[in-house]
């Protein structure tokens, strides 16, 4: 099929605008800045195309659906999102340091699919997933988590910014937080409803690539003061993204129990899926009541966010890939 | 000294603070995670047997295994619905009065002022002052004046609603809560399996635990144990009329001395509002069990369980079909269902999957199926020679083939492979007197690869079979899903209105002395103060290009 071509394509060209937004973040040339937006902005169109054309391989099979329905369709939708989310804040605030990470998140999303092996292949839709509240469901918790991850981007900078050694550790560290916790469930003598964990090794290496890639910006950053915006800016910004996402969120639980209730009749059944969707709705609503109401700032809050997108990567990875339940897609 | 507040206040406070919100809202998170890792719904034994007594103990005491039911986790939900209504009781009424403020005064009022602006003009302050509320009404809501002592004040107020966001998000959690209630009330989940051309008025409940009354006592005569059964027969019998209970299953569990488990049961169908109807039935368990040597016993346990509901109508299914892709995976499970009434079909609908169908509020879910037999069947047979002796026959459930050798085949059952889930053809086959069993698989089962099977002496080939399907529906009635989707509603306006208005409020100062005017502004948001501050700043620009003029 064409259209993975295509994803990798978009893919590649996410990774060059991430090192342009670097390259700008340092020289402050505007220039290198118009390129780095030009040129995700590219990488948005052609992610876009990969979708249309996916759209219309799956009809000339003889069964089109839209290509929302399984963990390959999702992870390549979730880097359209987050980079769509990116664009949408460059427009409105300008900040472009926070592209680094947004588009790395956005070479991130399909990189993993590719390198981990998750099957492409379009494969007709069984009958449960036959549902337009699937679509509306799935558009609304990934655009969501989309901005969850543009909120974490920002906390990122945030605690680099901060130029506390030791939250810079903690931080290039806690990506490996994942394999360690499946780690432990594989060898542990814990009996959770475990199906698999076969990519462990992939999952090592990706997250110490990521753990280093901050500590490397981290040696970027620090050499001047005022390469990253203000930590006021970056707080304020972490909040705005988490204030996009959590309605979305909101309505992505809410539509997804919609559709529970057509597909089986009951809308919310404490299935592993949707308990950690939960989970993520109480972690994102405690984040706004720290911040907004008891006036938490800084580090503390910045920290909140970043579990809050733990909780996101573990209701859409560790749930199918440690936990067995309703879901056996997205 | 400072004042000590009393306990009533303090415990006011602790329910009205953030703080406590922020605790719940993080202790519902990281105990929602064990119901995650831990298996659902298995028994004290099976947790015993994997996380040893220790931790199996902790388990049953803490209700671990049905956690989201435990009591628990229902008051850890309770604090927060209890902190909401404190919060916003304390919280409402400056709500309401900020919406609502039309106060253009603002000398001698604390308002944060996020933006302002002063500057001093010539001219006459009326005059300025009506421009000035010109340029407000236009730009920046609904205006408000008054003066007093020589000075003019102008109050523009936008988007105040936005002040209840909050209030409405919230107030939906009550209606989720609500809704979830009713339906555990008011509501059933159940199941059915409908064989087509069959006719079903009960439906199998899934969600009603089971009742059980014990007696523990140690019962050494005969006597005894008739009136301890006729005691827990009153109790039973009154906890299933409680109950609603129509139809189901009774358990008799006797605990014999030397540790033996004996269990009888039958089955009851009968309103529970007879409880002679119950006596009988129990009087007759009772009779199944030899009671020779086994006395005395340690205790007698009845228990109700595995509940049916009538359903007040029919629901037959005229057909079933297994839609497939070409590579043979299922696309789709559709019945045609009718409702029949008094023995009429009152109407007729094809369900699918996502696609239920509706009666008296009920709703019938398509979710399963199965095979239970075959009407008849195409067969291809061979002699042990394989030559064929019969090519494309049809052979009827029950009678007999004869075949050209004057052998026969006769197809007597249909059941299922437990290894690959498949069904096959129980066929016997009878040659001079001598009979055997075989089972033959449809042709396409195996992807075409078994596709001759040994009955007896012959090969046979099963080229199509007739199936007879039953469809299984999902059977649920929940009069709170209304009210669930009402909160839906709230929430998603709630939240739209918490984060994405902002309630802006802007004053006009305008005072003359000397012959010079001057203007102070300003400006208060609610939120979004990086765009109100945006805002603000082209609103100052219009007022000067204004006055420049
Ligand atoms: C799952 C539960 C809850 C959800 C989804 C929720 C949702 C929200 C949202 C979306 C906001 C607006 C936040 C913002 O403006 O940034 C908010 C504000 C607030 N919440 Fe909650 N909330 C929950 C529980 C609670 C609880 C238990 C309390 C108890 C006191 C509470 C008290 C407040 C208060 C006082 C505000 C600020 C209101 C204001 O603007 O003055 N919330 N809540």
């Amino acid at each position: 099929m064409v259209n993975d071509k295509i994803f990798g394509a978009a893919m590649v060209v996410y990774l060059v605008a991430s090192v342009v937004y670097l390259i700008y973040t340092v020289s402050r040339n505007k220039k290198v800045g118009m390129a780095a937006t030009l040129i995700t902005l590219g990488g948005f169109l052609v992610n876009t195309a990969a979708i249309g054309v996916r759209w219309v391989e799956s009809y000339k099979l003889g069964f089109g659906y839209v290509p929302l329905s399984n963990m390959y369709e999702s992870m390549v939708f979730f880097s359209w999102s987050t980079v769509l989310i990116y664009l949408i804040f460059e427009y409105f605030y300008g900040y472009k340091a926070i592209g680094v990470l947004a588009t790395a998140l956005g070479f991130l999303g399909i990189a993993i699919v590719s390198l981990t092996g998750v099957s492409s292949e379009i494969q007709p839709l069984v009958p449960a997933l036959q549902s337009n509240w699937l679509t509306a469901h799935v558009v609304t918790c990934f655009v969501g988590y989309a901005a969850f991850a543009v909120s974490y981007a920002i906390c990122i900078l945030y605690l680099i910014r901060t130029k506390d050694l030791k939250q810079v550790l903690i931080l290039s560290l806690h990506p490996l937080v994942l394999p360690l916790l499946v780690s432990f469930i594989k060898y542990g003598n814990i009996k959770p409803n475990l199906i698999t964990a076969d990519n462990l090794v992939a999952m090592w290496i990706v997250t110490a690539v990521v753990g280093a890639a901050f500590f490397g910006l981290y040696l970027v950053f620090s050499r001047a003061d005022d390469l990253l915006p203000p930590l006021k800016v970056l707080d304020e910004l972490s909040y705005k993204a988490v204030a996009v996402g959590f309605p979305l969120l909101t309505l992505g639980i809410l539509t997804g129990a919609a559709w529970a209730n057509y597909a089986w009749g009951t809308y919310w059944s404490w299935d592993p899926k949707e308990t950690w969707s939960l989970i993520t709705w109480f972690v994102y609503a405690a984040f706004l009541h720290a911040r907004f109401t008891a006036g938490w700032r800084g580090k503390g809050l910045a920290w909140l966010s970043v579990i809050g997108f733990g909780a996101v990567v573990f209701t859409y990875w560790g749930v199918n890939y440690v936990l067995s339940g309703l879901h056996s897609y997205a | 000294m400072a004042d000590k507040k009393s306990l009533v206040d303090r415990i006011y406070d602790f329910l009205c603070s953030i703080k406590l919100s922020i605790f719940v809202l993080v202790a519902l998170a990281v105990t929602s995670i064990i119901g995650t890792v831990l298996q659902q719904g298995a028994s004290n034994a099976e947790y015993v047997r994997d996380y040893g007594e220790a931790m199996g103990a902790i388990i049953r005491i803490l209700n671990l295994g049905d956690m989201y039911h435990s009591s628990w986790f229902m008051i850890l939900l309770a604090l927060l619905l209890i902190n909401i209504t404190f919060c916003s009781i304390k919280r409402l009424p400056s709500a309401l009065k900020l919406m609502k403020d039309k106060d253009p005064v603002i000398d001698g009022r604390t308002v944060a002022a996020h933006e302002k602006w002063e500057t001093t003009l010539k001219g006459k302050a009326e005059d300025v002052a009506s421009k000035v509320e010109e340029l407000m009404k236009k730009r920046a809501g609904k205006v408000y004046t008054a003066e007093s002592e020589g000075v003019r004040y102008i109050l523009a107020t936008k988007g105040g609603i936005s002040r209840m966001g909050v209030y409405v998000t919230h107030f939906s959690l009550f209606l989720f809560a609500i809704g979830a209630v009713v339906g555990i009330l008011f509501g059933f989940k159940a199941f059915m399996g409908v064989v087509e051309g069959t006719t079903e008025t009960q439906v199998r409940m899934r969600s009603v635990a089971p009742i059980e009354v014990v007696d523990s006592s140690t019962i050494t005569s005969r006597e005894a144990l008739t009136a301890s059964l006729e005691g827990l027969t009153q109790q039973l019998s009154s906890k299933c009329i409680d109950k609603d209970v129509i139809a189901g299953e009774l358990y008799l569990n006797v605990l014999t001395d030397d540790d033996r488990h004996l269990t009888k049961s039958a089955s009851f169908n009968q309103p529970t509002n007879s409880s002679e109807a119950f006596s009988s039935r129990i009087s007759s368990l009772v009779s199944q069990i030899s009671w020779d040597g086994v006395t005395p016993l340690k205790g007698v346990a009845l228990t109700a369980d595995n509940f049916f509901k009538q359903l007040g109508f029919g629901v037959r299914c005229d057909d079933f079909v297994l839609e497939k892709y070409p590579d043979g995976r299922p696309a789709d499970y559709v019945s045609n269902l009718s409702v029949i009434r008094n023995g009429v079909v009152d109407y007729a609908q094809r369900i699918e999957v996502n696609h239920p169908l509706i009666e008296e509020g009920i709703y019938f879910y398509q979710s399963s199926y199965g095979q239970v037999g075959a009407n008849s069947a195409v067969i291809t047979v061979a002699d042990s020679s394989r030559n064929y002796i019969a090519r494309g026959e049809r052979l009827d459930f029950g009678k007999p083939l004869t075949l050209s050798d004057g052998g026969t085949l006769t197809f007597r059952n249909v059941q299922r492979d437990d290894r690959s889930g498949a069904y096959y053809l129980q066929m016997l086959s009878s040659v001079g007197g001598q009979n055997s069993m075989g089972r033959a698989f449809e042709a396409n089962e195996f992807g075409g690869r078994y596709q001759w099977w040994q009955v007896g002496p012959y090969l046979v080939r099963v080229d199509s079979a007739d199936w007879v399907f039953y469809t299984g529906l999902q059977v649920a009635k929940d009069p709170g899903v209304p009210i669930v989707w009402a909160g839906c509603i709230l929430i998603t306006i709630g939240l739209l209105a918490s984060f994405f208005l902002s309630h802006r409020r802007v004053w006009a100062r305008i005072s003359e002395s000397g012959g010079k005017v001057t203007v102070a502004f300003k400006g208060n948001a609610s939120r979004n103060r990086i765009s109100f501050s945006k805002w603000f700043e082209e609103f100052v620009e219009a007022v000067r290009e204004d006055f420049e003029k």
